[in-house]
């Protein structure tokens, strides 16, 4: 996508929604995780994926997205939960990381919801449960707990790791 | 420096140009110094640095603009002759180059330019220019081997009365020339230096205030200009402004130039300006009440002695040589992905139109041959866009001229460089990277290659080392040969130097290529003194490293006393490799062809174990490891029995491996795309390639799978 195209989409939702941001919220196991909607470009089947070896348990592989290759990351994998069967039904969110494009499988997609700024809390000051970095945020909203994800971190960590794996390799 | 003063899209722009005019400039005065009277040359040369200097002007760079205005004052000098050509002169504006191009790294937000350097550059240009000024007031004898300056020439450097010239000069730009950064006031106070000059503004074409749009020029100018400066100087003045059609400069009175002038319009263009010239008159009798008024300046505008000029040939050479647009490799590579794409979907077509045909024959004939109609397009297009990405490789052959210059000039040593195949093409990525193994080689031929003058004269040769620089076509890929004259390797010396140095042991039988490639060994070097240029002994290795990058080769030729040859063998693009596709379980891996040796279908007898683990294979009495893809990749974890599948024999770097696999599928063209783009890079994937069913395809990185499988056996 070009930037100008992004950006004239940037402003129409600048226009539409008034009250806050929007956001795509999505089901992983028993929770509710919500990002950016501006970061989500589209939504796709699971299909024909190439294994990459010596990854993380939570790289699924690559797909062809209309000529690039694109990483797929499972998000059940990644928060520690066990994997479900992969089915037709099970959808990719391809999102926008650090000017890279990344397949998320996840369980299920939910809505797209307005969400005033104020409504965000930040994640809870604990190092023991969560990997609070991922975290962006919570809220409250239609009786439920919303998470909102922070995708940045949540793939320049693997790039740090796999730098690293990657270099001792070389060295050697 | 403080980059957020300047537009960052005018600054591209002008870095763009800058980058190009640059390279010119420095092939200009390389040329020049070969050809001291080359008029093209001279004028080539101002002509970059008065663009470079306006683009300067443009985005509001004052620095770099004051620095090109006194290289520019140098170079006029030249080009009028008033001032020879020597080599320190080469030298100065060789070294200016180098500043201009420390300002535009400066701009691109590199690096910080040592501003010392400019100083320093200008001063020495500042020198060189108030030499030819000295010079300027004797009379010139040598103006008269330059004909094409003569008669200008005396008319300038004898600044006698009678010589001045008075020219009508009439500046009727177009009305948005604001908005693409034209500055008319500049221009005036231009012309305000040459001479004397009187100005009539023309403020009748200004509309009412409810109606002025602000930024747009309504205003135009009629000048009257008493000067020694010639009609060539004008127009330099003029030189952005030329392509407006109300532009013109007229000569009133002055030297005879006219009907030189005259001669050399043919008659095409008089037919075109006749009716301009006709609105021109129109447009004269008004101006000429003006003047009337303005004093007896001009008396009579005398019709008779005019002759229109239509554009002078400068800016006219200047948009046939620039038809070309810069593009960003972003777009070109999105372009590319986009007929890869299309290349994909027309195989998918052709798929379904067997099928097509096994349910309706006649449908499925029609079909199909419009998917060949088809097909023969998309393949032309392929061609075609592939095509974009190849560039002449004199692009990168063209600084070395300036190196060995330098080199020269340094050492004392008399050397030809010699390029021949300047126009051949390849992949703009692999010419970008040519560059620095390119550098080394010819250093090292100059250094280590070319013998000192003296000795040269000793065994009966020419004084002068001649280095041949070659591109060429051939076997489908690109050859480049640094060649020297020189005293060529002798390869006694490097065989003793690599067992002095532990590279080899005595038993080592090694054919006259094989000691060669030592050369290319680590902390290899030869040279009997080390010098600043090359010899430190970390060249050779990291040459053939970057080669081998870029997927080429590199061979040596070498006869002692009569010189060696540096070969280099490239594929013509990266952007594409021919590939073996073999089958893992239900993955699809792409091998590049270039390392596969064999692939055999082996007997559970030819397969041991050592320690167990480690698999090796028994191929004609050599044992070779073997790398059991599917463990490696962990695609499974049961133990099949290998006599089912088959071994494809690679080898890189001497290491030789036996990858198993379970199927050979097919071999072919692949498209190479880079894993890094949406991912990170993971050892053992050189990139990834999209199949005709649109399945990704991983190529296998063997350089780093190799050493892993060495490591594990």
């Amino acid at each position: 996508m070009g930037l100008k195209e992004k950006s004239k989409y940037e402003d129409s939702y600048e226009f539409s929604n008034h009250e806050g941001q929007q956001y795509v919220s999505f089901k992983i196991a028993e929770e509710t995780y919500m990002v950016d909607i501006k970061k989500v470009r589209e939504f796709i089947t699971y299909d024909r994926i190439s294994i990459i070896p010596n990854l993380p348990e939570h790289y699924k592989g690559v797909i062809n997205l209309r000529g690039s290759i694109i990483p797929v990351m499972d998000l059940r994998l990644r928060f520690g939960y066990p994997q479900l069967e992969y089915n037709e039904r099970t959808v990719l969110m391809t999102i926008f990381v650090e000017e890279k494009l990344i397949g998320m499988v996840v369980d299920k997609v939910l809505d797209v919801i307005n969400l005033p700024a104020e409504n965000l809390q930040p994640p809870p000051e604990t190092e023991m449960i969560v990997d609070r970095q991922f975290l962006e945020g919570l809220c409250e909203w239609k009786g439920e707990m919303l998470i909102l994800l922070n995708l940045d971190s949540l793939f320049s960590q693997d790039k740090a790791i796999q730098a690293l794996t990657g270099n001792t390799e070389n060295s050697n | 420096m403080d980059l957020s003063k300047f537009d960052p899209e005018a600054v591209r722009l002008f870095l763009e140009e800058a980058t190009d005019m640059q390279d010119q400039i420095e092939e200009s005065l390389l040329t020049l110094e070969g050809d001291p009277s080359n008029q093209d040359a001279v004028n080539n040369a101002f002509r970059g640095f008065h663009t470079i200097k306006g683009g300067a002007g443009m985005i509001g760079f004052e620095e770099l603009q004051k620095y090109t205005h006194e290289v520019e004052f140098l170079l006029s000098d030249v080009r009028g002759g008033s001032r020879t050509v020597t080599e320190e002169l080469i030298s100065a504006l060789l070294s200016s180059i180098d500043c201009l191009r420390g300002f535009c790294s400066e701009l691109e937000g590199e690096d910080d330019f040592d501003h010392t350097l400019a100083e320093a550059s200008l001063a020495q240009i500042r020198i060189l220019s108030g030499d030819s000024k000295n010079l300027e007031e004797t009379p010139q004898p040598e103006s008269i081997t330059q004909p094409e300056s003569t008669p200008q020439e005396s008319a300038s450097t004898s600044s006698s009365k009678d010589t001045r010239s008075r020219y009508l000069i009439r500046l009727k730009f177009s009305e948005d020339i604001l908005e693409n950064g034209g500055n008319p006031i500049v221009l005036l106070k231009d012309f305000h230096e040459q001479g004397e000059c009187y100005v009539t503004p023309h403020c009748h074409s200004i509309p009412d205030l409810e109606f002025l749009d602000p930024t747009k020029l309504h205003l135009h100018w009629s000048l009257v200009l008493s000067t020694t400066k010639t009609r060539e100087d004008l127009e330099e003045l003029l030189m952005f402004f030329m392509d407006e059609e109300g532009v013109e400069i007229k000569l009133i009175q002055g030297p005879p130039e006219e009907t030189k002038i005259k001669q050399d319009i043919n008659a095409g263009i008089l037919e075109a300006t006749t009716e301009q010239l006709r609105q021109a008159k129109v447009q004269e009798s008004s101006t000429d009440k003006t003047l009337k008024k303005e004093g007896p300046k001009s008396p009579s505008v005398s019709q008779k002695s005019e002759t229109k000029v239509t554009k002078p040939d400068t800016p006219k050479k200047k948009d046939e040589s620039g038809g070309t647009i810069h593009v960003s490799n972003m777009k070109l590579d999105k372009l590319m992905n986009l007929v890869g794409e299309t290349v994909i979907n027309q195989a998918r077509l052709k798929e379904f139109g067997q099928e097509l045909r096994l349910a309706d024959r006649r449908m499925g004939d029609l079909y199909q041959q419009i998917v060949y109609d088809s097909d023969i397009v998309v393949r032309e297009l392929q061609d075609q866009v592939m095509n974009i990405r190849m560039v002449p490789i004199k692009g990168t052959f063209l600084p070395l001229q300036r190196i060995v210059r330098d080199y020269c000039v340094g050492s004392g040593k008399k050397i030809k460089l010699q390029i021949s195949g300047g126009e051949t093409e390849l992949d703009k990525n692999v010419s970008e990277k040519l560059g620095g193994p390119l550098k080394h080689l010819v250093r090292n031929a100059m250094d280590h290659g070319i013998e000192s003058s003296e000795k040269r004269l000793e065994t009966g040769k020419e004084e002068a080392g001649t280095i041949y620089l070659r591109a060429f076509h051939g076997e489908g890929h690109v050859f480049i040969e640094v060649q020297d004259d020189g005293g060529g390797i002798n390869s006694e010396v490097i065989l003793q130097k690599a067992l002095n140095k532990g590279l080899i042991d005595e038993k080592a039988d090694l054919d006259e290529q094989g000691i060669f490639r030592l050369l290319f060994h680590a902390g290899f070097s030869t040279a009997e003194n080390v010098s600043d240029i090359s010899g430190r002994g970390v060249g050779m290795d990291v040459v053939r490293q970057e080669i081998e990058s870029l997927r080429g080769a590199i061979f040596i030729k070498s006869e002692v006393g009569m010189g060696s040859t540096f070969q280099i063998k490239l594929p013509l693009t990266l952007a594409i490799i021919e590939g073996m596709l073999v089958q893992v379980k239900n993955q699809v891996y792409t091998i590049p062809l270039l390392s596969i040796l064999e692939s055999i279908r082996p007997t559970a007898d030819q397969f041991r174990t050592m320690q167990k683990q480690g698999e090796v294979i028994e191929v004609r009495g050599e044992y070779l490891p073997v790398l059991n893809l599917g463990k490696a990749f962990n695609l499974e974890s049961d133990r099949k029995i290998h006599a089912e599948k088959l071994v494809v024999i690679v080898e890189n770097n001497k290491m030789r491996c036996g990858l198993l696999v379970d199927r050979i599928l097919d071999q072919q063209q692949v498209v190479i795309k880079s894993m890094e783009e949406n991912f990170f890079q993971i050892p053992g994937i050189a990139g990834a390639t999209i199949l005709g069913d649109g399945r990704v395809s991983l190529i296998l990185d063997l350089p780093s799978l190799l050493r892993k499988s060495f490591k594990q056996n």
